[in-house]
């Protein structure tokens, strides 16, 4: 490369030095010069990848950066849409993903006061408060600079999103300085774990407090996946026999097979884990926040005599929740190698009564799994949404296949009824979870993997967030295989008008949509399901047709997963509820059926009453 | 006396300051809004299937109506989506309410990693005109109050609030002393009747116009369309002043308005067009707008006079080399030019001949599209409303449309968003009830915010869409499956043709044949 370079070309050139794989954007030409340069650069280095839309472009670049573990941008047009991009750099800002998001911004310097110029809005404030970094180009020069230091920040500590904007003007404008200069002094980032090791005195002060504890439990988060602690874990829980379970965006840190998993994620575990969290008096958290979704690590949930050993890289993890009596800050993996020699310089072995309190949450633990069973193979009029997520479930587990999910209830019961997953097996919006990013994310998935069978199971509510990108999945001849989880609900929130405003539901119902036939007409394999029988037959016959696949399960809408119970005390905890309303919903709902009534009852009596 | 929750009193103040519609989609944290909502005769609920459409289906609705409309998406995971949509307001000047919930009060600014929770208001920060959170629940009627006081006045523009739910939820009484002191009365809050302003500038303004051989208004910034004095054509039409019309500004004027002679943008994009507006001695700017600046910008040294009428008076502060600054509004400025004889006939012809000369020259270099455009220009009347979005639809029918009658068109900003037409269009639709409605795209921009189809199938709306693009064979095939499967009828056009009325009960298409 010599002579002077414009800035369209100097984003693709950083790019490529960083070592930037896949760039997601649109096909409109809405990015002008910077849309046609990358164009024709795209090849075996650099893919160029366009979606319909902008907010479908990011959630692609998103879950593609999620799977691959390799950087990839997104790059889209100014105004709304930059803004566009917004929904799925708040999710990888709440799940740490470090994506890098792209977009042109007027030439004019932004102005604070408002006025009637709309166009000079500040459009990179904008990002900010979802942003790990964030910046404005103001010449050409800056360009391969303001990329180096986002992409390197994006991966750096607490990884997640940067956004940089580019002002249109500098996309033909020429760079001063030779662009080989510039770039020879950019180091392309890697996105791989720091493996921070532990204070020695804090490794010590753990394993004093841990081989005082009664009945420890391990807890961990998305921190453990991210430093790929498995095997660390998976002998640390063998050799304590310390009982674990996790968070939503820990699933798959451990193997459910392992014996000494209790099941999860945290309330999914209903019972099991509503009694390890009262009962626990010390908690091994390993890269957790304790985020609202687990509420918090504290009272009324969580017992509040719980003495805490918290691991995590970020300091500002560390004492966000829960205030640790052993604050760690280290790697997850290299902690549990420290742990382990510890271990082994005092030669310990666990107390019996360690195995009796693990032992109950593991039975308590099959008990639940079969009630679960039971419960979504009875011989219900339509399918019992456990039944398909079971179902599902199993295909996952056989053919090793990667799962995107996308919805409320529908989220809720595939970790209910969850097969044993690898680390990155599934996708799911943990922290925002947001709805209706399925079907883009399930593309950027894809793309990551292309090798492996790639499945969506999405609620209908979901569906259609982003239904015109079944036209990218066509267009790429992607075999991802769509499952609709059809109840024609938002059936989260319906179940919420259930019982805290008296059978009162306003704007939860949905009506009967053709999906299939949507589907087809993008020129899917489709089919309509209403037999639970027909769930893998269906299944595999998607699986052959060597086409994108559409199947539209229609499932019962008056089932919910019992442990949304426990997440809507979470999330409305404090929050003023009307007993009156609560006991209206409850005569109401007796439609529903009185076995549902006892099997709620139940949980209830079970999770927050029993022993 | 019963007591309120917060979502109860904030649909009374809603409802109070003068809303109608509430554009939505349900979160947990909305439901007793919801709950509240259900209860209203007076309040209508749209659900929508994408929050991105939510602020969009709003703006459509008040751009038409002139009434300011709520839209309503829920903490984090919805408000994400919404901030691009609320860009349609933004830039078009529009009222719109957003108003979100939050997580509970005591856990939020700063979070502590709560589900969906982020600090929303700072997003919405630098793309509304004012934002708030409201932490008491004694508080919610008066921020209503200033939601809808913000977002009307001077230049329109979104508003957001957040609420958290533990204001949402929580209950208290509204005994009659209480409300006498957190309620502000809509009436006695806003200002009424017109802001004649200034004796002295006005005169100046008037007299400079009325001394003027060449004069052009421009009307920008929303100014004319419904809600923001829509009797200005009528003025305009009076003076005979001849009349170009920013995006923003549209729907103010009509091809069956004596004065307006088109959109601003088929006059810039055409030699003849700048040439003759160079040759105007005044331009009148109703309402500055980004499209205004630029026009003069690139008209380089204006030897004529331009006069500025603005509410905002920030608007007056440089951004265009105006030699006299009224800040009235423009009904009551215009009341005040004293005419011997009302109009300038043959400056009005000449204005006219250009628009007329540039629509001649997108004619013979496209004949086929410009024979679809002129034909559907041909059909509208003034029961018309249009909506237009996509590349190709849009610079057609700024020069064909304009020209036509019609009760109001609004052109999409495709630059600043992606396909905003169908849920502008059905907010729009909502708005006028007898007339008819009709969405001129492309098939890209259609694609967009095809899932809010439903949205129209499930309120029965009647509506015609007409897709310039999809051509005939395949493309055009796996077009009419799905927007069959999503409950729409589906005709073919001919270039020419005038489509029909289109299903009583549900929106009808056209996919427009290409040879």
């Amino acid at each position: 490369m010599g002579g002077p370079v414009i800035g369209a070309e100097l984003v693709l050139q950083t790019l490529l030095h960083l070592g930037v794989d896949h760039v997601f954007t649109v096909d409109d030409n809405r990015t002008g010069r910077l849309g046609q340069v990358i164009d024709s650069a795209s090849g075996d280095d650099l893919q160029l990848v366009k979606a319909r839309d902008e907010t479908a472009a990011a959630a692609m670049a998103n879950a593609y950066t999620y799977s691959s573990r390799a950087l990839s941008a997104v790059v889209t047009g100014s105004g709304g849409r930059s803004l566009a991009q917004v929904s799925a750099v708040t999710n990888a800002w709440a799940d740490k993903i470090p994506l890098i998001s792209i977009s042109l911004c007027d030439g004019r310097l932004p102005d604070a006061n408002k006025g009637v110029d709309r166009r000079r809005f500040d459009q990179t404030a904008v990002f900010k408060p979802v942003t790990k970094w964030s910046a404005r180009a103001e010449t050409a020069e800056d360009i391969p600079r303001l990329l180096a230091r986002g992409a390197a920040e994006s991966v750096t500590g607490r990884t997640g999103p940067v956004h940089i904007d580019v002002p249109e003007r500098l996309l033909s404008e020429a760079a001063e300085t030779d662009p080989a200069s510039l770039l020879s002094r950019l180091t392309p980032p890697a996105f791989k774990p720091p493996r921070m090791r532990a204070e020695p005195d804090a490794v010590r002060e753990a394993m004093d407090l841990l081989a005082k504890a009664k009945r420890p439990l391990c807890f961990c988060g998305a921190g453990s996946k991210r430093s790929e602690a498995e095997e660390e874990l998976a002998s640390f829980l063998s050799r304590s026999g310390i009982p674990v379970t996790h968070t939503m965006a820990g699933m798959g840190c451990i193997s459910s097979e392992h014996e000494c998993y209790i099941g999860g994620p945290s309330y999914a575990a209903g019972e099991v884990f509503h009694r390890a969290i009262r009962k626990a008096d010390l908690v091994l958290a390993l890269g957790t926040a304790f985020g609202g979704l687990e509420g918090f690590g504290l009272p009324p949930l969580w017992s509040g005599k719980i003495k805490f050993i918290h691991v995590d890289t970020d300091p500002l993890q560390i004492g966000l929740n829960v205030s640790p009596s052993v604050p760690v800050r280290a790697d997850v993996r290299t902690f549990l190698t420290q742990l382990g020699e510890e271990m082994d310089r005092r030669g310990f072995t666990p107390p019996s009564a360690w195995k009796d309190w693990r032992e109950k949450l593991v039975s308590m633990k099959k008990a639940r799994r079969a009630r679960l069973l039971k419960e979504a193979y009875r011989d219900w009029p339509q399918i019992h949404q456990g039944r398909l997520a079971h179902a599902l479930g199993e295909r996952v587990l056989a053919d090793k296949v990667l799962m995107v999910i996308d919805g409320g209830n529908t989220a809720l019961y595939a970790a209910m009824y969850a097969p044993s997953l690898e680390p990155g097996q599934m996708y799911f919006p943990f922290g925002m979870a947001a709805l209706g990013a399925g079907v883009p994310a399930a593309v950027g998935m894809q793309l990551a993997n292309p090798d492996r069978r790639v499945m969506l199971c999405t609620g209908d509510g979901s569906m259609l967030y982003n239904v015109q990108e079944l036209e990218t999945i066509a267009e790429r001849g992607l075999p991802i295989i769509i499952v609709i989880n059809n109840d024609s609900a938002w059936n989260m929130i319906r179940c919420a008008q259930t019982s805290m405003y008296a059978c009162n539901y306003v704007g939860t119902d949905l009506p009967e949509i053709d999906y299939a036939g949507i589907a087809r007409g993008f020129g899917f394999y489709s089919e309509t399901v209403t037999k639970a029988d027909d769930i893998v037959p269906a299944y595999d016959r998607a699986a052959k047709s060597g086409k994108p696949a559409l199947l539209n399960v229609i499932t019962d809408k008056t089932n919910y997963p019992d442990a949304i119970i426990s997440f809507a005390l979470v999330e409305f905890d404090g929050v003023e509820l009307s007993p009156l309303n609560v006991m209206a919903g409850t005569w109401k709902s007796r439609s529903d059926g009185f076995h549902r009534a006892v099997e709620r009852g139940g949980y209830i009596y079970r999770s927050f009453i029993q022993g | 006396m019963a007591r309120l929750t917060g979502g109860e009193l904030l649909v009374k103040a809603l409802a109070d300051q003068g809303a109608r519609y509430v554009f939505s989609i349900i979160g947990g944290q909305m439901c007793s809004v919801y709950d509240a909502v259900s209860e209203r005769p007076d309040l209508e609920l749209v659900t929508l299937r994408n929050e991105t459409a939510v602020p969009i289906m709003a703006s459509g609705y008040a751009a038409a109506s002139g009434v300011p409309a709520v839209s309503m998406c829920t903490v984090g995971a919805g408000v994400v989506y919404e901030v691009a949509g609320l860009m349609d307001a933004w830039f078009n000047y529009l009222p719109v309410i957003s108003v979100a919930p939050q997580v509970q009060s005591w856990k939020m600014k700063p979070h502590q990693e709560n589900l969906q929770g982020c600090n929303q208001d700072e997003i919405f920060a630098p793309i509304t005109k004012w934002h708030a959170i409201v932490y008491h629940w004694d508080r919610v009627p008066q921020m209503i109050n200033r939601a809808l006081r913000e977002a009307l006045a001077d230049a329109p523009g979104p508003v957001h609030l957040d609420v958290p739910v533990d204001v949402l939820f929580k209950t208290g009484k509204l005994t009659q002393e209480k409300a006498a002191k957190i309620t502000p009365p809509a009436r006695n809050t806003r200002s009424r009747g017109g802001v004649p302003g200034e004796k002295e500038k006005v005169e100046a303004g008037s007299r400079s116009i009325a001394a003027a051989q060449r004069p052009v208004a421009l009307i920008g910034q929303g100014m004319g369309r419904p809600g923001r004095h829509e009797k200005l054509r009528d003025r305009l039409n009076r003076l005979g002043l001849p009349a170009l019309a920013s995006i923003t500004s549209s729907a103010a004027m009509s091809g069956a308005d004596p004065a307006y002679c088109g959109l601003i943008a088929t006059y810039a994009g055409d030699e003849d067009g700048m040439a003759i507006l160079a040759e105007a001695d005044l331009l009148l700017v109703i309402g500055v707008d980004p499209e205004i600046m630029d026009l003069i910008e690139s008209m380089g040294a204006f030897s004529g006079d331009i006069v500025q009428v603005e509410l905002d008076p920030s608007a007056l502060n440089g951004l265009i080399p105006a030699g006299v600054r009224v800040n009235a509004d423009p009904i009551s400025f215009l009341d005040e030019i004293d005419l011997q004889e009302a109009s300038w006939p043959d400056w009005m012809n000449k204005v006219k001949g250009a628009g007329k000369s540039a629509r001649e020259k997108i004619t013979a270099a496209d004949p086929k599209h410009a024979r679809l455009f002129e034909g559907l220009a041909d059909s509208f009347t003034n029961k018309d409303r249009i909506v237009v979005d996509g590349v190709e639809p849009r610079a057609m029918a700024g020069a064909f449309f304009s020209a036509s009658a019609n009760k109001g068109l609004h052109i999409m900003n495709g630059k600043y968003l992606s396909g905003p037409g169908l849920p502008f269009a059905i907010g729009a639709r909502l708005a006028s009830p007898g007339y008819r409605t009709t969405l001129v795209t492309d098939r890209d921009a259609l694609l967009r915010h095809l899932q809010e189809l439903q949205t129209a199938v499930g309120l029965g709306l009647n509506m015609r869409v007409i897709v310039v693009g999809p051509g005939e064979g395949a493309a055009h095939d796996r077009l009419e499956a799905v927007l069959r499967g999503l409950g729409c009828s589906v005709n073919s056009l001919t270039p020419g043709e005038a489509p029909g009325d289109g299903e009583k009960s549900r929106p009808s298409f056209w996919l427009v044949k290409q040879s």
